[in-house]
């Protein structure tokens, strides 16, 4: 069994220290794909595809990513100490982990990894979290901000509570199914036009709309297919309950729920 | 006692007389003397032979023109094209009649032998049929509850909430894939596998263990948009228990305000349901 574990806590180069820590982490089986998992709870998280075989994590904490005011006493002299930063990196069987910040609190983090590596990413406060050109799955929750999931292809899992969700999907994981919810934020998801699934539509105090023909399901709920089109050229749904509705026939389920937001579906 | 025996005896010699029917001579003589000592037997006697008699004058039903007509059709039909080789029905008849045993003994033999063999092929086979098609059905609910189960272990939430889904779509939760979706409902670290948890177990909120797991559940949830889903469960199932569970939850101070508005339209909603 390996386990390669790195901890960064800079002892020493306070010049780098005063920047960011850095770390490549050598995946245990580069052919295989890589899972990433990062929980932190405050800062930013940003996330694409970089080289094969290695997964590179910086992380600038919060605090010296603000520059601190050097007090007085110590003008002209340069800081020994990891600051705020800091971070512990794990990798076992291609599943790296990251914990950054202080005690594990986070900072705003960047991290390339091979475009194909599946992410469990978790964050509570301040920032977003932002994810470009990956095809594993993601897998991604925050509280208090915004998911953007750039170009992305594989199968989505994305929750915010006070923060929209983002989402571009290029390529989609035939029958795995999806979900994009928020309590106050709105949903915008794009999919490939030929997208076959079974939508799951909910919400509470906004619209739902849609371009894709959606094929409604007969159901208790009973929504209100407004005629004509709409603003920006688009279909609108108006519903009181979760409603379904098939596109291309229908597939995996996917499921769209905002309490207070409005819910775009858009075709690619 | 004679009587009885000698009423036996006159539809014997009934159809003796009319020469289909056996009696003994030495019957014949003990009947005639019989009926000459008793005007009860001889009385009936006479009444059967006048009823015989009778229904032998009725003339007999002459055939309609229709059936004469079918019955000639038929006949030109069996007997096919003039000079074909076709063999006639008694030609059928008679190697048919071959094959079959005279005797009464062989012929009651061979249609018990068929009765048994019947009964006890098609007992064997409608019994095993059902057992097998039950055995099968049950494999399949086994097999899709082990999936289901399976699945809401994966790592990937995706991989849970098709686990989630897949027992949403068996006809019936079983108790362990209830069991299993409330666990998802209490420690998925995926807010969305929790929220699709819930719909799913919707469906089995006619069980009260249900309905009571997911009222405890709610008080446990930290996050917003699991309390408002389990909120709107609760409406839905209008159980006048969960307002205990309601009004609890209403009073912890951490709720968003969003939350605790709706925990509070729930609690009307519910006792406006009373």
């Amino acid at each position: 069994m390996m386990i390669q574990r790195i901890g960064v806590l800079a002892l020493a180069m306070a010049a780098l220290v005063a920047a960011q820590d850095k770390v490549t982490v050598p995946l245990s089986d580069p052919s295989q794909p890589a899972t990433l998992k990062i929980n932190q709870v405050t800062g930013s998280i940003t996330i694409t595809a970089g080289k094969a075989g290695e997964v590179v994590v910086e992380s600038g904490s919060r605090a010296t990513s603000r520059k601190e005011k050097e007090p007085v006493a110590a003008a002209g002299m340069h800081r020994i100490d990891a600051g705020r930063g800091g971070m512990d990196v794990t990798e076992e069987h291609n599943v790296v982990t990251v914990q950054t910040g202080r005690f594990g609190l986070g900072g705003n983090t960047v991290i390339q990894a091979p475009a194909n590596t599946s992410l469990q990413v978790k964050t509570v406060n301040g920032g977003h979290i932002e994810v470009t050109g990956m095809s594993g799955e993601i897998d991604a929750d925050i509280v208090n901000g915004a998911i953007l999931l750039k170009n992305v292809s594989g199968a989505v899992v994305a929750h915010s509570v006070n923060g929209s969700v983002t989402v571009t999907l290029e390529k989609i994981a035939a029958d795995k199914p999806m979900s994009f919810t928020t309590l106050n934020g709105k949903i915008d998801v794009t999919l490939p036009a030929d997208t076959k699934a079974r939508l799951r539509l909910k919400s509470d105090r906004g619209a739902i709309y849609s371009d894709f023909d959606v094929k409604l399901e007969q159901d208790a709920s009973k929504p209100t297919v407004e005629e004509g089109r709409g603003t920006e050229g688009k279909y609108r749904i108006r519903i009181d309950k979760s409603v379904y509705g098939a596109i291309n026939g229908g597939g995996p389920e996917y499921r769209f729920e905002s309490m207070n937001g409005n819910i775009v579906i858009r075709k690619k | 006692m004679m009587c009885g025996w000698a009423k036996e005896q006159i539809a014997a010699s009934w159809m003796y007389t009319s020469g289909s029917g056996e009696l003994e001579p030495g019957d014949q003589a003990k009947l005639r003397h019989h009926l000459a000592e008793c005007a009860e037997c001889a009385e009936e006697m006479a009444q059967l032979t006048g009823m015989w008699e009778r229904l032998a004058d009725l003339p007999a039903p002459e055939p309609g023109l229709g059936l004469q007509l079918r019955w000639e059709a038929t006949l030109e039909s069996l007997g096919g094209a003039p000079g074909g080789k076709r063999r006639t029905p008694e030609a059928w008849r008679f190697s048919l009649a071959a094959l079959w045993p005279q005797r009464p003994v062989w012929q009651a033999g061979i249609a018990l032998a068929c009765l048994v063999v019947g009964l006890a092929v098609g007992g064997r086979w409608q019994g095993s049929a059902k057992s097998e098609i039950a055995a099968l059905r049950e494999e399949v609910a086994n097999t899709k509850e082990m999936v289901a189960l399976s699945l809401l272990r994966e790592q990937s939430p995706s991989e849970r909430l098709r686990g989630v889904d897949y027992s949403a779509r068996m006809p019936r939760i079983e108790p362990e894939v209830v069991t299993a979706l409330i666990r998802a409902v209490n420690q998925d670290t995926s807010v969305n596998v929790r929220l699709a948890a819930i719909d799913a177990l919707s469906r089995a909120s006619g069980q009260p263990q249900v309905r009571r797991s997911l009222e405890q559940a709610l008080d446990r949830q930290e996050s917003p948009t699991v309390q408002a889903a389990l909120i709107g469960y609760l409406v839905e199932t209008r159980d006048q228990q969960a307002l205990g569970a309601l009004r609890q939850f209403s009073k912890r101070p951490d709720l968003e305000a969003t939350i605790r508005e709706r925990a509070g339209r729930a609690t009307q909603q519910l006792t406006e349901f009373k």
